[in-house]
């Protein structure tokens, strides 16, 4: 009865919160240059969705709108505050040094830009701007060694701003695993805002994995984007854990015939936090094949709306789709959103999508709980069963710990209360 | 038909003798099949629905719609004032919504050139030799009264904008059920009506929703009492007749407690070189331990903008079962919606949709869990073919009170060629951990494998399609009525002959 209450209260705080918000989101008074150029972009009278950040701005995030009421259409988009400075810190290449490294990406092939879907123009060039983290990577053709190449992102209270801008080419026939790992002191206001792309040559396999562990105070906006030509193989694993309102999109193009792609997304969502995620794959090219898989898991007071679309173009015969997402709810006051979208215009294709949300299943806590262990135990263990099969995706066991740790320690926190 | 059976027969025994012969005879009949049908569809079978009548309307308003129009209305039909005020109440909501930033395109649609109001020249008649001629070979010629004295337990008949034809059985307006055009019930029950009209769906919900709160007229009121329980069901059809008007019918449909009841809906009109528009409004309430199945099957002619509301809510341990078949018109937008408002309120949803050339049918579901333990499943299947678009659009909204809910969707859809479009766009709003939601959704084509193996029996290819497609439907054509359920499949036939050639 008094927990009742105490919900009650803390919802209506909640309320009031984002009414004040929304008042002082009328005046903004410090706009970024970022913000100032998607208003001349989207003009200054485009509606504003309710319980807007003071630097956020609502972008479009499906494919196809469908009505309001769904609230999937948009999202706010939290852009960055001040012109961000350097940021220090390297990259670590394997030894081998065939792989091109540059800090610029002057000498980017950029036919098309897959990452640009889900980005508003203004904030690419925004990106092409002020990155102040630029790494083109060239892998050469033949190269197949194991060593992924990695790339630490520290975020800390001297260096609050990252943006960083990576494009990672793998020339024919190369195999190549990057892994992008985004960190923060805890409790530091840090900003990440990032753009990764691929561009996968002919039978070229890229294993990309992005993982986000930010603090749970920073500020995070992320675009993926990948090219596969004929033959080649995206990898994609994408873990969102961390990060305030974390706001990511990953857009796969499967161009050339036999091209594959597999995108593996993990987030986990506490407090009240709100997750925005839109995931997309667009087969183009024949015998495509690809498949998408979410896991997640949602306490307390979380927002989450993930978004995954599989595209047949016409013209991509013999294409194979499958999306797929799981969602585990812990509490109450979860608020768990899904678009699971299918859109097909070539007849000789199999798509296919499922989703399941619900919470634990009591008959296996139950024999859990009977074997000794406690309640929040048993959940912890369930918690990361439900995520593993994605998190084992990652090629370092220090950052699958340190995601599990997550897990656990969100669950110690807010997961008694279910 | 029964002579081409035959010679199938034949064929079947012949099976394994001889190839090359058979082979050819095969072609050359299948070129004969071919011709006839393509013979037949021209004149038979779209005729049935494509007859038209002259323009006989007694009466009918200037295009375009003003204030002065929605009173002319109002006043024809001698309404009591609240009306008058709730008409022009939705005119200004109307002129003041935007249309929708979402679905298919409605830039064809021209709203001044939709002629508001058509009056048939008659009154309505629960006599049927009554019915004026010309109206009454309509419905003769689609089948209706056949189907009354067979199988069902009222009829009613809407002819452009007015009821022309209504009537119940005996023994069960004794037991106390209504059935009747809207514009009486708005008479002669109107505390219940001014209670329940447009309160469910009410005109601020979107703009063809307010234009049709404006300029509503025809359409049913069904009350079934308490503990009433209606064995055979109610049939209300549909007839758009005059060219570019519009059809506003109202259906108002309460089942109280414990009662239970079947609605059947048609649809039909001839078809013309001019859009024409179909802005319906449907406000189902479904009361405690209640059961209600509402069946549609719309057959609207090609150039038919097809954007009704459909709405039900259900109380405590009701259920409302939606059966509905979409095949013709050139755009719908059509979303049947529940709100399941008392605990262990049931919904299913069971949808077919059929898209043709210059067809898009943006079909789907709404189901808003708002109370513990309720529960709804969406079965949900559509076809395109020849440059068709189907769109299957729907949301699952799981509020924090309805613990203990479940939903699950199964949708599928099948291509026929890669002119067409078939896109899934699902949204679940889940806002409560207790509760189990589940959603699966498919596309694909006829698999090559079925086709050749239904061909190594003695089927052409023709055939082969038309029966994979039937079994495909099938699931939702046994849930019909039977005269309904060989209706949806002579349609099938008809769509898929229209491919050859």
């Amino acid at each position: 009865m008094r927990q009742d209450t105490l919900k009650q209260n803390t919802r209506d705080q909640r309320a009031l919160k984002q009414d004040t918000k929304r008042q002082e989101t009328g005046k903004r008074p410090n706009q970024s240059v970022l913000e100032q150029d998607l208003e001349r972009h989207q003009g200054p009278d485009m509606e504003q969705p309710q319980g807007l950040g003071e630097h956020e701005k609502k972008v479009q995030r499906m494919q196809t709108r469908t009505w309001s009421r769904s609230y999937v259409n948009d999202a706010g988009m939290a852009v960055s505050g001040p012109d961000p400075g350097s940021f220090p810190g390297d990259a670590a290449i394997p030894a081998s040094g065939r792989i091109i490294q540059e800090q610029s990406l002057d000498q980017v092939p950029m036919e098309e830009d897959a990452a640009g879907f889900f980005l508003p123009g203004e904030a690419g060039t925004f990106l092409d701007q002020y990155a102040n983290r630029r790494h083109y990577l060239r892998i050469p053709r033949g190269y197949t060694e194991q060593d992924p190449i990695v790339l630490d992102l520290h975020l800390t209270g001297e260096n609050p701003d990252l943006v960083d801008d990576v494009f990672i080419e793998a020339e024919e026939d190369s195999r190549v695993t990057v892994l992008i790992n985004y960190t923060s002191e805890e409790g530091q206001k840090v900003r990440h805002y990032g753009r990764t792309r691929i561009l996968a040559h002919r039978n070229a396999h890229v294993k990309l994995v992005k993982a986000q562990v930010l603090g749970k105070t920073a500020a995070h906006t992320d675009f993926i984007g990948g090219i596969a030509e004929e033959g080649a193989r995206l990898d994609v694993v994408l873990a969102e854990i961390g990060a305030r309102n974390p706001f990511s999109s990953c857009n796969l193009v499967l161009k050339g015939e036999g091209s594959e792609a597999e995108l593996d997304a993990v987030y986990l969502g506490d407090g009240q936090r709100s997750l925005d995620m839109s995931c997309r794959v667009e087969h183009r090219g024949k015998k495509t094949l690809s498949r998408i898989t979410a896991k997640g898991v949602l306490l307390e007071q979380c927002k989450k709306t993930f978004r995954d679309t599989l595209d047949f173009i016409s013209g991509a015969a013999g294409s194979r789709g499958r999306e797929e997402e799981n969602v585990l709810m812990l509490s109450p006051d979860v608020r768990n959103l899904s678009a699971p979208v299918m859109l097909c215009g070539e007849e000789n294709v199999e798509g296919d999508h499922a989703l399941s949300s619900g919470r634990l299943d009591e008959r296996i806590l139950f024999y859990l709980m009977s074997r000794g262990l406690s309640e929040v135990e048993a959940k912890k263990l369930l918690a990361e069963a439900a995520v593993s099969s994605v998190v084992e995706k990652i090629p370092e066991e220090s950052i699958q710990n340190r995601i599990r740790e997550r897990v656990r320690k969100a669950i110690e926190k807010g997961g008694q209360m279910a | 038909m029964e002579g081409n059976r035959m010679e199938k027969t034949g064929n079947l025994k012949n099976t394994g003798n001889h190839t090359d012969q058979m082979a050819k005879d095969r072609k050359a009949r299948e070129a004969e099949k071919l011709e006839r049908q393509k013979a037949m569809l021209e004149e038979a079978d779209r005729e049935r629905f494509d007859f038209r009548d002259k323009d006989q309307s007694s009466f009918k308003t200037e295009k375009g719609l003003t204030s002065e129009i929605v009173t002319e209305i109002s006043k024809m039909k001698n309404e009591p004032d609240w009306m008058l005020q709730h008409r022009l109440r939705s005119l200004e909501i109307y002129n003041r919504l935007p249309m929708p930033d979402w679905g298919p395109s409605l830039d064809e649609l021209h709203m001044d050139d939709i002629v508001a109001y058509v009056k048939p020249n008659t009154n309505m008649k629960s006599d049927w030799n009554q019915v004026p001629g010309y109206i009454k070979d309509t419905f003769e010629r689609l089948g209706i009264p056949q189907a009354e004295q067979k199988s069902l337990a009222g009829v009613g008949a809407q002819y452009d904008s007015e009821v022309v034809y209504h009537n119940i059985r005996d023994e069960l307006s004794k037991q106390g059920v209504i059935y009747t055009d809207m514009e009486t019930a708005v008479r002669e029950h109107e505390d219940m009506v001014r209670k329940l009209f447009m309160k469910l769906v009410p005109p601020e919900e979107h703009k063809f929703v307010a234009l049709h709160g404006a300029v509503w007229s025809g359409g049913s009121f069904v009350y079934v009492p308490e503990g009433v329980h209606l064995e055979f069901p109610l049939q209300s059809y549909f007839r758009l007749n005059a060219a570019g008007a519009g059809q506003f019918e109202h259906t108002l449909i309460v089942v109280d407690k414990g009662a239970s009841a079947h609605f059947i809906e048609g649809c039909s009109a001839p078809g013309y070189n001019m859009l024409n528009l179909h802005a319906g409004c449907v406000e189902l309430y479904v009361r405690e331990g209640a059961t209600l199945r509402y069946s549609t099957i719309e057959n609207w002619s090609k150039n038919m903008m097809n954007l009704n509301t459909k709405r039900a809510v259900v109380e405590k341990n009701g259920t409302i079962e939606w059966i509905s078949g979409t095949f013709g018109s050139h755009v719908t937008m059509l979303y049947p919606s529940s709100i399941l408002k008392g605990e262990e309120a049931r919904s299913t949803f069971t949808g077919i949709s059929f898209s043709g050339k210059g067809q898009n049918l943006d079909t789907g579901t709404k189901v808003v869990h708002a109370a513990p333990n309720t529960y709804s499943t969406i079965h949900s299947r559509s076809i395109s073919k020849d440059g068709g678009i189907a769109v299957y659009r729907s949301t699952v909204d799981i509020l924090p009170q309805a613990v203990g809910s479940k939903s699950s969707a199964v949708c599928e859809s099948l291509m026929m060629d890669s002119a067409s479009r078939s896109d899934t766009i699902p949204s679940l709003n889940i806002r409560t951990d207790a509760s189990d939601v589940g959603h699966e959704a498919k596309v694909g084509r006829i698999s090559d494998e079925s086709v050749f193996y239904l061909m190594t029996r003695g089927l052409t290819e023709q055939e082969a399609r038309a029966m994979i497609v039937r079994g495909f439907v099938e699931p939702i054509s046994r849930e019909l009525p039977l005269e309904y359920a060989v209706e949806m499949n002579r349609l099938i036939n008809i769509e898929l002959d229209g491919t050859i050639g």
